[in-house]
C-alpha cells in the first residue's frame, strides 16, 4: 500500500488517537479528539488550522504541558523512540522535555522571564541537564548558542534582559534556549505570528538552517498556509479538534481533498489574482466545542454536505500516496470523491 | 478628496524627576500623499513604521505636530473641536481589534446607534430603523441588536465595528488593520464586505495593513512606509510587479507564497528597524540596505516621480544614469 511507504521512512514521533479534555463551567469539553499523525525523522511536519482547532493543545499534549488541573489527556498515545509519553510519570517527562523534545512559543515576551538576564535563562537547561559543565564552559556554550541563532555581539548581550530586545531577537533567544540540549524534535507553536514579514523571513531561514545542520525534526504549528508551503514537508490540517486531512505539502496544495482544506486555500488573498475581486469564502463559523454537531464537524459550512455527514463521523481514508482525508465524499466504496 | 502634505506627528518622550521632555518619537515624519474620491490607498509597513499614527492623525484622533490634512478642500489641522465635528461625521474609522474597540457594556444596537445620537441624526424610531438597515448591510441578523459584543465571534464583531463606522454614511473610511486579528476563512468574508461597501457607498478609503496580499487586493494605490516616512508609492499592481525601493523589494520578497517550492530570490534584511526616537541620518533605511552608498548616510533622498506617478525616495533613482537594481533580487 502506498500509504505505508512513509512508515518505513523512520518515524521519530507518532501520535495516535490523542484525545484531550478541558473542564469548563458547562462541563468537560474535548478540545482535541482522536488526533493522529507521524513525524518523520529530519522532516518538518506542519499543523495548520484556525483559532481553536486544537493545534496548540496537541503540541502541549506532546510536551505534557497542558494546563493543570483543568485539562487532561483522556486517551491515545504519543510515542517517541518506542516510549509512550502519555504513560510516563511526570518526573521522567522532565528528562524528555528540552533534551529530546523542545518547544518555542508564539509570544517570546511572555515565554521569557522578564526579571532574568539572557545568560541566566539560556544557561538554565544546561545547568539542570548537564551539571558537569564548569562555569567557563557554561558561558562559552551560551555564547555559542546565541551566536548560532544570529545574535550579534552575543557576549555583550549576556547580561541583557528580554525587554531590551526586539521581537525578532527575543524569538532568537527562545530558539537558542530550545536548542541548548540539542533536542531531536523542535515544536514551534506559531513562532513567527507576532513578527513582521521581514523578521519572519529571518526566523524561518534560521530554523531551516539549524535543521539542515543538525538533522532535527520539526513540528511547525501555524495558521499561515504560506508559511506551511515554505517550511513544511508534510501537513496535518485540523478543524474543530479533529484532523481532517494529512498529506505531503506539495500534494496538499496541488490536490486538496477535504472541502475545508479546499475552502481555506481558495479564501487566501493571492498576489497573482486580479485586484478588487471577491474572495472565495467559507460561509458561517466554526462550531463551538460546547455544541458540536453529531457527525462531521464541518457539516454546517460544507458546500458538499450530505445526509450521512449529519449523523456519521467520517473516518480517515487513504486517497493517495500518504494522503489521508476524513470526509464522507471519499469513503464510499467505489465512489469517486468530487472536489472543487 | 484627501490631501496630506508634509504631515508630522511627534510624541514626546519624558524622563527625569520633572517628567521633562527629553526626546521625540518621530512617528510620522513628513508624509505627503493624496487619495482621489472613491479610491483606496493601501498603506503598508511593519510594526512601528507610523502607519497607525498616520491613520489616527487623519481621523483627527491625534493632533498633527505640523503639516496639513486637507479634506475636500478644508485644512483639518487648523480646526477646533467644534469646527471639526461635521468632518468627523464624514471621516470614520474601523479599528483592528474588534475585542477592544467595542464597549462591552453596550448592546450592539446602541453601539451602532451611538454615532447617530452624537451627531443628533433622526429621532428614536428612525434611528432604530437605520440600525436594522445597517445590520443588514454588514450581514448580521436583526436579532443582534439586543445582544452584547461578547456573544459574537471576532469576525462578527468586526462587522459590528464596520456597521458603526458606516452609520453616518461617511465619505471617507480609515481602516486600521481591519482583518489582521481574524482567521483566514473569516478574513475573506470581511474583505468581501469592505469591497461591497466601497462599491455601494463610493467610499474613499485609507486601508492600513501589514499583509501585502490583502492590501493589493483591496487598493488602487499603495504607499509603503518605513520609520515614519513613505518610501514608495504607486498603483497596486506596479508595486508588486516592479518595486523600486530596496525596502519594498525586501518586503515583497518576504511574503510567504502558498506554493511549495516557490521560494526564490528572497531578500533577507539584516537587523531590526531602528528606533524612531533617533532615526538614522540620511536615508532611514541605509542601516539595512544592501545597495547603500555614501550619499545615503548623509543626505535624505527626495521623493521623486520615476514616471507614471511611481514615486520613490531612494538615491539609486536620483541620477537617471544609474542602473536600477532588478526587481525582486
Amino acid at each position: 500500500m502506498a500509504a505505508d511507504v512513509r512508515q518505513i521512512e523512520d518515524p521519530i514521533l507518532s501520535v495516535q488517537g490523542l484525545t484531550v479534555a478541558f473542564d469548563t463551567e458547562a462541563g468537560p469539553v474535548r478540545a482535541v479528539e482522536k488526533v493522529g499523525f507521524t513525524l518523520i525523522k529530519g522532516r518538518t511536519l506542519g499543523i495548520v488550522g484556525e483559532s481553536g482547532c486544537g493545534k496548540s493543545v496537541t503540541a502541549l499534549s506532546i510536551m505534557r504541558l497542558l494546563p493543570q488541573p483543568m485539562s487532561r489527556i483522556e486517551g491515545g498515545q504519543v510515542v517517541l523512540d518506542g516510549i509512550d509519553l502519555v504513560a510516563l510519570p511526570a518526573e521522567s517527562m522532565q528528562t524528555i522535555r528540552g533534551a529530546s523534545v523542545a518547544m518555542i512559543f508564539q509570544e517570546p515576551m511572555s515565554a521569557l522571564n522578564p526579571v532574568h538576564t539572557l545568560y541566566k535563562q539560556i544557561s538554565e537547561p544546561l545547568r539542570i541537564h548537564r551539571p558537569e559543565l564548569s562555569k567557563g564552559e557554561l558561558k562559552r556554550e551560551v555564547i555559542r548558542l546565541l551566536t548560532d541563532v544570529g545574535i550579534p555581539d552575543a557576549e555583550g548581550r549576556l547580561s541583557a534582559y528580554p525587554h531590551q530586545l526586539s521581537g525578532g531577537m527575543r524569538q532568537r533567544v527562545m530558539i537558542a534556549m530550545a536548542l541548548a540540549l540539542s533536542p531531536a524534535i523542535l515544536i514551534a507553536d506559531e513562532p513567527t505570528t507576532a513578527l513582521d514579514v521581514t523578521v519572519q523571513a529571518q526566523i524561518l531561514d534560521l530554523i531551516r538552517r539549524i535543521q539542515t545542520n543538525s538533522g532535527m525534526s520539526v513540528i511547525f504549528i501555524t495558521h499561515d498556509l504560506g508559511v506551511i508551503a515554505e517550511q513544511c514537508d508534510d501537513v496535518v490540517v485540523m478543524y474543530a479538534g479533529k484532523v481532517v486531512e494529512r498529506a505531503g505539502a506539495s500534494t496538499l496544495f496541488a490536490d486538496p481533498k477535504h472541502p475545508y482544506t479546499q475552502g481555506l486555500l481558495a479564501s487566501m488573498p493571492r498576489l497573482d489574482a486580479p485586484r478588487k475581486t471577491r474572495l472565495a469564502t467559507i460561509s458561517g463559523q466554526v462550531p463551538g466545542l460546547m455544541d458540536l454537531p453529531p457527525g462531521c464537524r464541518f457539516q454546517n459550512r460544507c458546500p458538499h454536505v450530505m445526509e450521512r455527514c449529519r449523523s456519521e463521523v467520517p473516518e480517515e481514508v487513504t486517497v493517495g500516496e500518504a494522503h489521508q482525508v476524513a470526509c464522507h465524499l471519499y469513503d464510499m466504496i467505489g465512489g469517486s470523491g468530487k472536489g472543487c | 478628496m484627501l490631501t496630506v502634505k508634509d504631515l508630522v506627528k511627534y510624541f514626546p518622550v519624558t524622563g527625569g524627576v520633572f517628567k521633562r521632555k527629553v526626546a521625540d518619537v518621530h512617528a510620522v515624519d513628513g508624509v505627503s500623499f493624496s487619495v482621489a474620491r472613491g479610491e483606496t490607498l493601501g498603506l503598508v509597513g511593519e510594526s512601528g513604521c507610523g502607519k497607525t499614527t498616520l491613520g489616527r492623525t487623519l481621523a483627527a484622533l491625534y493632533e498633527a505636530t505640523s503639516g496639513s490634512v486637507r479634506f475636500d478642500g478644508t485644512d483639518l489641522t487648523f480646526l477646533n473641536e467644534k469646527e471639526l465635528k461635521p468632518f468627523r461625521r464624514r471621516i470614520q474609522m474601523v479599528f483592528q481589534d474588534p475585542f477592544e474597540s467595542l464597549n462591552s457594556r453596550h448592546s450592539v444596537g446602541s453601539i451602532i446607534e451611538e454615532p447617530l445620537v452624537i451627531h443628533r441624526i433622526g429621532d428614536g424610531p428612525s434611528r432604530r430603523k437605520r440600525v436594522a438597515e445597517l445590520l443588514d448591510m454588514v450581514g448580521l441578523p436583526r436579532s443582534a441588536e439586543s445582544r452584547f459584543p461578547h456573544e459574537f465571534s471576532g469576525g462578527q464583531r468586526q462587522r459590528i465595528g464596520i456597521a458603526r463606522a458606516i452609520a453616518l454614511s461617511p465619505e471617507c473610511l480609515i481602516c486600521d488593520e481591519p482583518v489582521s486579528a481574524l482567521d483566514v476563512s473569516i478574513q475573506s468574508q470581511i474583505i468581501n464586505l469592505l469591497l461591497d461597501l466601497q462599491e455601494e457607498m463610493g467610499l474613499t478609503t485609507l486601508f492600513i495593513a501589514h499583509d501585502l496580499a490583502v492590501v493589493r487586493l483591496i487598493s488602487d494605490h499603495v504607499a509603503v512606509m518605513y520609520l515614519g516616512k513613505i518610501v514608495e508609492q504607486t498603483d497596486a499592481d506596479t508595486i508588486y510587479k516592479n518595486p523600486l525601493h530596496p525596502y519594498t523589494q525586501a518586503l515583497i520578497s518576504a511574503i510567504p507564497i502558498p506554493v511549495p517550492g516557490a521560494v526564490s530570490n528572497r531578500i533577507i534584511l539584516e537587523g531590526d528597524v531602528p528606533s524612531p526616537i533617533h532615526p538614522p541620518s540620511g536615508c532611514r533605511f541605509h542601516t539595512r540596505c544592501s545597495h547603500v552608498m555614501d550619499i545615503c548616510r548623509t543626505t535624505e533622498p527626495e521623493f521623486l516621480d520615476q514616471g507614471d506617478g511611481h514615486l520613490v525616495a531612494c538615491h539609486l533613482y536620483e541620477n537617471p544614469k544609474s542602473v536600477p537594481p532588478a526587481a525582486r533580487g
